[in-house]
């Protein structure tokens, strides 16, 4: 037996249709639910630092609890249960909503990444020399101006590699959504093999754009990591100087 | 074309890897007859027709049908758990050697597995909703309609729906019938469209609060899958199957299942039979 | 204008303050000097609650740090704290890292705060420097930036932690000259130094801190006796005192 690999298919119009669509619906998903997540994942990592109990134990047990739980259940629960949570009028406005299972979707995966986006930026966080923190204070910031001018742009520096991993991961958990009926990527590829019972061409396009763009990622967080930060904040100086010092070992090789 | 070639290389390679028992004997059947194993692939989630009951048993009128094949062929069952999207491609790479599966014959499934004969039951597919909510089919145009990934309804649904004229449906593909019938249950999509026998079941079970949306439409036959181009193991499981029908299993196990007395009667009976004003009814057999 | 009473301070068993008293005036230059690990850091940051005191009480323009409803963005903005190792923010440039603060505290316009830290820049000599990044910068330029930070948000009291240690003689003496004009316009200012020769020229007044207690010198005994002072010797030969004020 011999699977005789067939691209014609994939120029098919309604199956194209399907592909592009999912493709689509998997960057909605993962880059809402990724723009989330980092604000949540933020917050918490924030509330879990910060000097108050009433927010520091919270997060915590949210946290420790929330690191435990696959992605799928997640996705599983805000589709199904969450509604049924709900006073009943809320439960059947959201259920007769065309958009749920998107939207669901993307909740379940912002929910289920900021646990890890608070990990990695607590860590950073901890991380910052604790005189800065001081200088910080010492200045009359406000607690949100500390973090906001400096603990943050601080930290982004240290946490860009693991949060550009962390992103990657969830850009990839987009396909947790076909379980919910989200036509995404995967989702059409799936569906083009029960209608064609030729899942391979359509899942090797799949596969390589999921590469792709998680390459795409990984190349961009590189370049934020060499300095790319200071750029931002308008003075090149560095960032110009260390990029003339990867130029320099490049060559070297 | 250059590119092409090292690809499609590849996968030969790794599927007949996978294949390599099927490639070893010529026919299946001299497989099945020298290791006494038959490998049925059946679903797993799909009352009436194969599922796991509570204690954990295999159950269902696929099921049943399979063990007698298997008895017939003189040999053990292998049971390999297949879903709509799987079974096609498990067969056509000889990793099963049939499928007993609720699976209608269509065309474009001809053309990559065969068919043993005769088919075994026919369905319609059905929309099911809430009892009540919509007097007619064309009633669904614009809605939500479910079905199962891998069924024909994702096709068949829409163009029914379009018969009647009026705004498109959105199909929703959930991944497993239960899911469907949450989905159909919590008011996610407004009706959901199956086989008839399934469809019946999965909404007897959850308390009769639903009911059938119009007739059926889209007529099919259940037949049993066998690997592409294996004449020889298609007329053994074809003759196995005709055997069952002539000594009577097929009718004992048709009615524990459908009939008036059985665990999911039917309204409309299920067997495919011969005119009833011509041969009285009778299921055809090839004749010796 | 700066009261403490009777502070202490514990970390864990230790006690690094012991019943310290101190007050210093508007316009007055304190000077604290003592052994390594004495306390003197310490002392500096009970002054804008940094770190909390165990028992006494502290006062900033009469009021005490302590009282309930107190506004600790406003109490760090009038008590400026430039640090031992000067902590600037590693993301900023020098500039930026005096004009943030301007914006987001004091409200300043981008432009006015630009100018206004610039002003400070030229007077510090750092005017070139002001692109740099904090890891661009020598010991000494970091210093004075940490200094141009604090001053720039015109407080009513300085805290400055070792501020000459970085320094050359050239520019300790560009800081004893702004300490006076700071003094001249009625700052109270807290130093904690161990340069005795900046100390003398900048002080008012001379206190030593060792084993917890706060003790009041004149600029003598600190001049000339502060090594035996740190070691631990505790009076000073009265003999060599009258033979340096001959
Ligand atoms: N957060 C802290 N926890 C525990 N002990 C501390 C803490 N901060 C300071 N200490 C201890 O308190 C003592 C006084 O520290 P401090 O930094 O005030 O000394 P110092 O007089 O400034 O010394 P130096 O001249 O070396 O800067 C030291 O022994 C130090 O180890
Ligand atoms: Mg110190």
């Amino acid at each position: 037996m011999r699977y005789e690999v067939d691209w014609s298919i994939l120029a098919r119009p309604e199956l194209a249709a399907l592909l592009i669509d999912g493709v689509r619906y998997t960057m909605i998903v993962a880059a809402v639910s990724t723009g989330v997540s980092l604000v949540l994942g933020t917050a918490l990592a924030i509330a879990r630092v910060s000097g108050s109990g009433w927010l520091r134990w919270p997060a915590e047990l949210w946290v420790n609890l929330a690191r435990h739980i696959p992605g799928v259940f997640w996705v599983l629960f805000f589709y199904f249960a969450f509604p049924e949570l709900l006073p009943a009028t809320w439960g059947s406005a959201l259920n007769g909503w065309t958009s749920f299972a998107l939207a669901a979707g993307i909740v379940a995966l912002s929910v289920d990444n900021a646990t890890y986006v608070s990990d990695i930026v607590r860590t950073g966080a901890l991380a910052i020399p604790r005189g800065e923190w001081e200088a910080a204070r010492c200045c009359g910031l406000s607690p949100w101006q500390q973090w906001t001018c400096c603990l943050i742009p601080v930290t982004l520096r240290t946490v860009t590699p693991p949060l550009a991993n962390r992103t990657i991961h969830n850009f990839k958990n987009s396909s947790l959504c076909m379980v919910i009926a989200v036509p995404e990527l995967t989702w059409a590829t799936q569906q083009i093999e029960s209608l064609t019972f030729r899942g391979i061409e359509a899942t090797l396009v799949a596969t390589l754009f999921y590469v792709t763009v998680a390459l795409a990622l990984g190349v961009w967080a590189r370049r934020l990591e060499r300095g790319g930060y200071r750029h931002w904040r308008g003075a090149g100086a560095v960032w110009r100087r260390e990029r003339g010092e990867l130029a320099r070992v490049d060559s070297r090789r | 074309m250059p590119v092409r070639r090292p690809l499609s290389s590849l996968f030969a390679l790794a599927l007949a890897a996978c294949s390599l028992p099927a490639a070893v004997a010529d026919s299946v059947l001299d497989r099945v007859r020298e290791s006494g194993v038959v490998r049925i692939g059946t679903g797993n989630d799909t009352p009436p027709m194969s599922y796991i009951d509570e204690s954990g048993r295999w159950v269902g009128f696929d099921i049943e049908l399979g063990n007698a094949l298997a008895d017939r062929l003189k040999a053990k069952v292998e049971r390999v758990a297949v879903n709509n999207k799987t079974r096609i491609a498990l067969l056509a790479n000889g990793q099963i050697d049939m499928t007993v599966s609720n699976r209608s014959q269509t065309r474009s499934r001809e053309e990559q597995v065969d068919y043993a004969s005769p088919p075994y039951l026919w369905t319609a597919k059905i929309f099911y909703a809430k009892q009540g909510r919509f007097a007619g089919i064309g009633e669904l145009a614009g809605k939500r309609i479910g079905v199962n990934q891998g069924s024909n309804a994702f096709t068949a649904a829409a163009q029914e729906i379009a018969r009647y004229g009026g705004e498109a449906p959105q199909v929703v593909s959930f991944q497993k019938n239960a899911e469907g019938m949450t989905a159909l249950r919590q008011g996610k999509i407004d009706a959901f469209c199956q086989d008839s026998p399934i469809i019946a079941a999965l909404a007897g079970d959850t308390g009769g609060s639903f009911a059938a949306v119009g007739t059926g439409f889209s007529p099919g036959l259940y037949g049993i899958g066998v690997p592409p181009n294996d004449s020889k193991w298609r007329d053994a499981v074809s003759f196995a199957l005709q055997d069952l029908i002539k000594d009577g299993t097929y009718e004992r196990i048709y009615l524990a299942w459908f009939g008036p007395a059985g665990r999911y009667p039917l309204a409309l009976d299920a067997r495919p039979r011969l005119p009833p004003d011509a041969f009285g009814a009778m299921m055809y057999v090839w004749p010796d | 204008m700066v009261e403490l009473i009777s502070v202490t301070k514990r970390f864990g068993e230790r006690t690094v303050l012991a019943d310290v008293s101190l007050a210093v005036q508007s316009g007055e230059v304190a000077i604290v000097c003592g052994p390594s690990g004495s306390g003197k850091s310490t002392l500096l940051r009970t002054l804008n609650r940094l770190e909390t005191i165990d028992a006494g009480d502290i006062r900033i323009d009469g009021q005490s740090l302590y009282r309930s409803g107190l506004d600790l963005r406003e109490l760090r903005a009038k008590v400026g704290l430039v640090f031992q190792q000067c902590h600037l923010f590693s993301h900023l440039s020098a500039l930026a890292n005096v004009t943030m603060p301007l914006v987001k505290v004091k409200r300043l316009g981008r432009g006015e705060a630009r100018a206004q830290a610039l002003a400070l820049f030229r007077q510090f000599g750092l005017e070139r420097r002001a692109d740099a990044f904090p890891d661009e910068l020598s010991g000494g330029e970091r210093q004075r930036v940490a200094i141009v930070r604090s001053l720039a948000l015109r407080p009513k009291v300085m805290l400055l932690d070792e501020p000459t240690s970085a320094l050359d003689w050239c520019l300790r003496a560009e800081v004893v000259a702004n300490v006076r004009a700071l003094a001249s316009r009625g700052i109270a200012q807290l130093i904690v130094t161990h340069d005795l020769d900046f100390a003398c020229a900048a002080g008012d007044r001379f206190f030593l801190l060792q084993e917890g207690r706060l003790r009041e010198v004149d600029n003598y005994t600190l001049a000339c006796c502060a090594p035996e002072a740190l070691r631990g010797l505790s009076s000073v030969p009265r003999g060599r005192l009258q033979a340096v004020a001959a």
